[in-house]
This record gives C-alpha cells, sequence and structure tokens, in this order.
C-alpha cells in the first residue's frame, strides 16, 4: 500500500515538470483592425474675396495673385469658369477682348489637362484645369489679363469660380 | 480474580501509546500563462476615419499569468501599416498604427510589420503575476493617423497579435 502512494506521488510529480516545461513557451491572440476611410477633398482659396490687378495698361498683362490649396485623399480635377466669361465693365455689359487667364505656377503641380504650360483661359463654363492625386497641393497661381488697346478705360470685373471633383 | 484484573489494566495502558510516521509532500508549481482577447474585442472598427486626424479603436486583451510576464505585438504586414482592399499594389496607410495600454500602463508603441526589425516591440514587461480578466482586462487604444495622401473610399484591414510570454 505504502508502495503504490509512493508511486502515485512520483507520476503527479513527473506530470507537473512536463507541465512546467509546457509553459514555458510563449501564447498568442490576435485582434483584426479594420477601417472605413470615405473620400474627402477640401479647395482653399487662400487669397483676398477681391482681387485687384496690377499693371492694367494697353498691350500689357495686368496681374493678380494668390495660392490654391486642394486636399483630397481620392484622385481630384480641378475646374474652374467664369461669370461673365470675360472682364465687363461695372457699368454696361462691355467686355475685355481677351478672356482672363491662370497660370499654375508650382513646378511640382499635378498634371495640368488644359494647356501644357500650365495657363488655362477662362471661359463661361467648368473646364477641367488640373488633376491630382491624394496628398495636399499648394498651388500659387497667377490670374493675367491681357489688354487690348481697343479696351476702353474703365473699371472691369468678374467672378473666377473653382470646383474640385472627385474622380 | 485480583491478577487477572491487573493483567488487564496494563494491557489498557500499552494500548494507549502512540505511532507515527510521515508523508512528504511535494508540488512543483507550474508557470502557467494565458493569453485571450475576447470574442467582442476580436474585431475593432476604427472611428473617425477622416484625413489630417487620428482614428481610434479601443480593445482589450486579457493575460492570466502566476510569473512576471511580457506583451509583445506584432503586424501581419509587411510595414505594420494597414493595407486598403483595392488598387494594385494594394494601397497602404502612409503611417503606423500605435497602441499603448491603459492599466497596466504601457506604449504608446508603433506597431511593426513583418519586415521590421524587430518584428515584434514590447508594450508591456516585467508585468506583476495576476489575473488580468474581467472586470481587470487590459484596456488597449489603437491610434491610427489619417493623412490626405492616403486613398479614400477604401477599407483598410491589419491584423495584430499579442504574444505573452514570462519576463
Amino acid at each position: 500500500m505504502k508502495l503504490s502512494a509512493k508511486f502515485r506521488l512520483y507520476l503527479l510529480f513527473l506530470a507537473v515538470v512536463a507541465l512546467s516545461c509546457n509553459a514555458e513557451a510563449e501564447f498568442a491572440e490576435s485582434a483584426n483592425l479594420l477601417a472605413e476611410y470615405g473620400s474627402n477633398v477640401e479647395l482653399v482659396l487662400d487669397m483676398q474675396n477681391e482681387l485687384d490687378l496690377e499693371e492694367a495698361a494697353p498691350g500689357r498683362d495686368g496681374l493678380a495673385v494668390g495660392t490654391i490649396i486642394i486636399r483630397a485623399n481620392v484622385d481630384w480635377e480641378l475646374q474652374a469658369m467664369a461669370r461673365p466669361s470675360k472682364m465687363q465693365r461695372s457699368n454696361n455689359s462691355v467686355k475685355l477682348k481677351n478672356p482672363l487667364r491662370i497660370l499654375y505656377l508650382d513646378s511640382d503641380l499635378p498634371s495640368c489637362v488644359a494647356s501644357s504650360r500650365g495657363e488655362v483661359s477662362l471661359t463661361g463654363s467648368y473646364v477641367q484645369h488640373l488633376r491630382g492625386g491624394p496628398g495636399e497641393a499648394v498651388i500659387p497661381v497667377d490670374f493675367r489679363q491681357q489688354f487690348d488697346w481697343t479696351d476702353v478705360p474703365d473699371r472691369y470685373n468678374i467672378k473666377v469660380y473653382f470646383r474640385i471633383l472627385p474622380l | 480474580m485480583i491478577e487477572l484484573w491487573l493483567s488487564v489494566f496494563v494491557l489498557m495502558v500499552a494500548g494507549a501509546q502512540s505511532a507515527s510516521d510521515s508523508t512528504q509532500i511535494y508540488a512543483n508549481l507550474p508557470t502557467q500563462i494565458e493569453i485571450l482577447i475576447p470574442e467582442d474585442l476580436k474585431d475593432l472598427q476604427l472611428q473617425n476615419c477622416v484625413p489630417s486626424q487620428t482614428a481610434s479603436a479601443e480593445g482589450g486583451v486579457e493575460v492570466k499569468s502566476n510569473v512576471d510576464w511580457s506583451l509583445t505585438v506584432s503586424a501581419d504586414t509587411a510595414s505594420g501599416h494597414m493595407v486598403g482592399s483595392t488598387g494594385s499594389p494594394p494601397h497602404e496607410l502612409r503611417s503606423p498604427m500605435n497602441i499603448q495600454s491603459q492599466a497596466p500602463l504601457g506604449g504608446p508603441v508603433t506597431i511593426p510589420g513583418t519586415d521590421s526589425d524587430p518584428s515584434a516591440v514590447s508594450l508591456l514587461s516585467g508585468t506583476s503575476p495576476g489575473d488580468y480578466s474581467g472586470e481587470d482586462i487590459i484596456a488597449l487604444l489603437f491610434e491610427q493617423p489619417f493623412e490626405w495622401g492616403d486613398y479614400g473610399n477604401e477599407d483598410y484591414g491589419l491584423v495584430v497579435t499579442f504574444t505573452v510570454g514570462p519576463a
């Protein structure tokens, strides 16, 4: 009877030692992290609401500068238009001969689809100007207006609209 | 008759003597470590996934250990970054995911990927033995920054593995 009890204790000791050895191993568990990331686009016109073209004179370009900031996490397209289609005298509907142009100056510019030179003439309807991908694009722009000798001296104005579309 | 009575008395005294022996009991308590992520915390959805902000999710892991223990974390992608469901090659978030534990306090640490060296980082180390389950579950906070350069309109995912072992 005594021998049997000792034998049982011996077996128990062996089992405990075996468990102890197994417990030295590492154990792992995993969690799945999921994120639904929607599309977002932002357009900021970093310029005054009213721009005065400087150096306006016949045969020359009047100039105003500004910055367009585009933030997007999808491919995007920038479109612009002008109303009226050309700069117009304040007190009547007489327009300048030439359209207002926008020159996109950033050398790291997203692809300019409207012009290989990065210069686009505004029209009365939305036209594609730029395309780009996810990220933040800070784009300096020049607004240029060529004045013709036939343009009547007066105060002219125009409103330029920009919009960004996710592609 | 009298002698007989005395004889009986002597026998009773002899019967009151004690005898003893002993058995030595040994116990070898094995090292025991367990880890478990509750089912409701295995699939975590990051909240507030918008550009220029940090999305987060709260998780938890249960550990039971009777020795000092350490907890490491690793991710299943090469870079450790969340990977999108579309794109060829699949789009990957620009920023890594960070994790921290609330109690016991650990981190924040950046979750490494399979190509990282080391491919797992310690979130908790030398933590005291105990039962960190149920109400004492180790609360985790996953944080994922989103940038404008991360492609939107996508579902991103990452499997994070927790490994526990003796410290």
